[in-house]
Formats: structure tokens, sequence, C-alpha cells
């Protein structure tokens, strides 16, 4: 537990005297969904709020990569992740910690930016509510799969490209279930199938990919 | 020690894999191409065409064979990904670097040979369903190893990570497998399945195995053909690669 608490408690005030990299991709998430509010046509959103739904999914999507593709990316030039693994303490409960910290300053700010762009598409406040449901473990599978892109391509320099074409398709089950559980709400249909696969998705890679994390950060101070 | 743990033993030594490899490489591009040649013969011009599709369902003798395939070699990468990751085995990764390419080119043929059947059959060449969107996204992730494994300079490293991936990556293959199942869509469900009677005549599922079994073989061929090349290429700084290639 110890572990856990040094790097959830580090990671945070690492981001706390960043705030440019909390608040960039919150700009990027309104820059987009306002991109897509004045590109598409007024009628076409409303008519079908499935549409809406997607939109507010994929640009939160595209937002958490891109906050959590730079983890430990600054550890790793800097040699505080050399002693993050070198301490005698559990590196999968030290990754639980920093996945956990990176989750609030990175995934969360954007979920809450979800009523604004929800307003901005005119979506139904009825679906706000499914919406958090999904978001929320969504958004913690996004982040899991972000750091571990990162960790993939650590000391690999200038690797935007390369971390989407890891990452994204990673993401699709959860995007498919994220959205299906919505649209079906959306028109009244049973969706509690798709709410319960998006849990379990996520208690899944709470649990085994923190496993892949810590051992490619092992990797990357091995050789 | 027994002779299948001998011979593990001596899989994994470059040298002796690179000498040995050599006749089986011949014989499985013999046998495979010669058992697709009759298998397709077979299928094209001598198997029933079928009552509602006509000659369309024909592709079922290239498009099922390298489908099935190329989610075997998937998962085989995912297999020799934690083989290498528990044992450090050199010769796992070579046979992930050597198969990766030729999974990603099965796994666009059978995208492909599936939108020339779709036409005529569904009539429309892309549906979003759940078995086409989950195949174009073992694509990506094939693509993604390729991609992956060439950025890493580090050979040692490139290799943890690409076992790491392929293995995180596998959980697709069970979405592409139940999908058909959990979501009614517009894909048959698979006329082949364990347990359940065959839905599929005689005449119509023997050219299918036999194709199968041909795409099988070449398959190994076309694997073992590059693992050679590979191990070679890797170690060309020892004594026993600079013997066989003999530099003048």
């Amino acid at each position: 537990m110890n572990a856990f608490v040094i790097a959830f408690n580090r990671t945070m005030r690492v981001g706390w005297r960043h705030p440019l990299d909390s608040l960039n991709p919150m700009a990027f998430f309104i820059i987009v969904t306002s991109l897509i509010s004045i590109t598409v046509e007024g009628e076409s959103l409303t008519t079908g709020n499935s549409l809406a739904v997607a939109v507010l999914w994929v640009v939160l999507l595209l937002s958490t990569m891109m906050a959590s593709g730079s983890a430990y990316a600054q550890d790793y030039e800097d040699g505080s992740l050399e002693q993050m693994v070198a301490q005698n303490q559990s590196l999968y409960a030290s990754v639980h910690g920093s996945v956990a910290a990176r989750w609030f300053l990175s995934a969360v700010p954007i979920v809450a930016l979800v009523p604004l762009g929800a307003w901005m598409l005119d979506l139904d406040t009825e679906v706000w509510w499914i919406l958090f449901m999904t978001l929320i473990p969504g958004s913690i599978v996004f982040t899991l799969f972000g750091v571990l892109g990162a960790t993939l391509t650590l000391g690999v320099g200038r690797n935007g490209v390369l971390l989407a074409l890891l990452v994204l398709p990673l993401y699709v089950p959860v995007l498919l279930l994220g959205v299906g559980a919505c649209q079906r709400s959306v028109n009244q249909e049973p969706f509690e199938f798709a709410l319960i696969g998006i849990y379990a998705i996520a208690m899944a890679a709470i649990t085994f990919l923190p496993f892949a994390i810590a051992a490619l950060l092992r990797v990357s101070q091995e050789y | 020690m027994n002779w299948l743990a001998r011979s593990f033993h001596k899989m994994g030594s470059p040298p002796f894999f690179y000498r040995g490899a050599k006749v089986w490489v011949f014989w499985l591009y013999v046998i495979g191409l010669l058992v697709l040649l009759v298998g397709t013969v077979w299928g094209l011009a001598f198997a029933p065409a079928d009552r509602l599709q006509g000659d369309s369902f024909r592709i079922i003798y290239l498009h099922v064979p390298t489908a099935h395939l190329s989610q075997l070699i998937y998962i085989a990468i995912a297999v020799a990904g934690f083989v290498y990751l528990v044992w450090r085995m050199k010769m796992a990764d070579v046979f992930i670097v050597s198969a990766v390419w030729l999974g990603a080119w099965l796994t666009a043929f059978a995208l492909f040979s599936g939108i020339v059947w779709g036409i005529p059959t569904w009539g429309t060449g892309w549906v979003w369903d759940a078995r086409t969107t989950s195949v174009l996204i073992q694509l990506f992730l094939f693509l993604g190893l390729i991609a992956l494994r060439t950025a890493i300079p580090n050979s040692q490293r490139g290799a943890l990570a690409v076992a790491v991936l392929a293995i995180v990556g596998v959980i697709n293959i069970p979405i592409i497998k139940y999908s058909v199942d959990w979501f009614t869509t517009l894909h048959q469900p698979a006329s082949i399945q364990i347990g359940n009677p065959i839905s599929i005549d005689p005449s119509m599922l023997w050219p299918l195995l036999v194709n199968t079994i041909g795409l099988y073989a070449l398959a190994a061929g076309v694997i073992l053909y590059y693992m050679r090349i590979n191990v070679l290429r890797r170690e060309r700084n020892s004594e026993w690669a600079r013997d066989t290639v003999d530099i003048s």
C-alpha cells in the first residue's frame, strides 16, 4: 500500500506543477467538439442523438490518449524511473498509484467537460447519466491502455503517431460497448449487457494491465 | 532426456535450426502448393454450386482458410511472446518477426475476399458489424506490432515490447470468435463448429478442408523460410554463420 501512496502523491504533485499537461487535452477536447458542432449541420445532430454520443466518445478517447501518452517519459529521462524500479517495493502497486493519479489529472477533467460538449452537440439531458456511467469506467480503461502505450514507446522519441497506432485498436471493444450502451439508452432499448461488459473490461484492465506496465518499466531499465 | 525435450532444446539453437529447417522449407512449399492446387481446382470446378448463392459461394475456399489462419497466426505470435517473456528464447522472437508480416497479409486478404464475397451475397461490400470490424482491428494490431518492432532500435527491448503488446492484443481474438453469437448481425454463424452437426454438405466441405491443410503447410514453409533468413542476419557475427555463408 505504501508504494501506491508514494507513487500517487508524487504523480499528483508533478502534475500539479505542470498544469498545462492537464489543460492542453481539455482545450483539445473543447476545440475538436466545437469544430464538429460547427461543421456538422445542426439538424443531423438533433435528429440522431446517437451521432452526438459517438462524437463525444471518440473525442474523449483521443484527448485521454494524448494526455496519458506522455506518462513516465520525464521520469525515464531524468532517472527517477530507475529509482522507482530499483526501490525495494512493489512496482505493481507503484504503477497502480501513478495510473490512478494520472486518471485524476488527465481523464477526470475531460469527463467533467462532457456536459459542456453535450450542450454544444445538443444532446438530451436524459442521456447524461448513462454517458457518465459508461465514461467513468471507459476513461479508466483508456488511461490504462494509454500508459501501456507510453511505456511501450519509452525512449522512442517523437512517438505520437506510433502511440496512436498501438493504442487505438485496443480501445475499440470499450468504445463499441460504451457507445452501444448510450445509443440503446437513447432508443429506449435494453442496454444492461453493454454496461456489464464495459465494467467487466474495466475490472480486468485494472487488475492485469499494471502487471504488463510494470514488466515494461523493468525492461526499459534493463536494456 | 526424452526425444521431445531434446528436439525442443535443439530447435532453440540457431545453427541447428538453420541447417535443419532447409529441408522442411522445401517440402512444405512443395506439399503446400500441390495441396492448395488440388483443393482450389476441386472447389472451383468440381464442387456443386450453392442452391442460394450460386457460384459466388466458391470464394469460401479462399476466404475461410485465410481468415482462420490469420487468427491462428495472431494467437501463435502471442504464445511465442509469452515464451519469450518467460524463457527469453531467441527463436521465439525470430518467429514473431518472421510471422507478423504473413499474418498482416493474410488478414488483409481475408478482408478483401470478404468484400468481394459480400457484394453479390449481402448486396454490400462492407458492413460495420462485429466480425468484420474485429478482423479489421486484427489487421491494425498486426500493423502496430510491425511498427513497434521497427521503431525500437534495441533488439532485446523491442522483442520484449512486441511480446507484451501481442499478449495484450490477444483479448481481441475471443471478441472476434464470439462476436457473431453476441450480436445478431449480417455475418453468418460459422458453418463448422465443434460439438454441433456440420451445416455444410460433404461435397462442399472436402475441398475446404484440403485447401485449409494446403494453406497451413504453405504458411509454415513461408514462416520457416523467413525465420532462416532472420536467424542468419541476427547471428551474422558468429562463427557458424560466417562458415555457412562463406564470405570470400
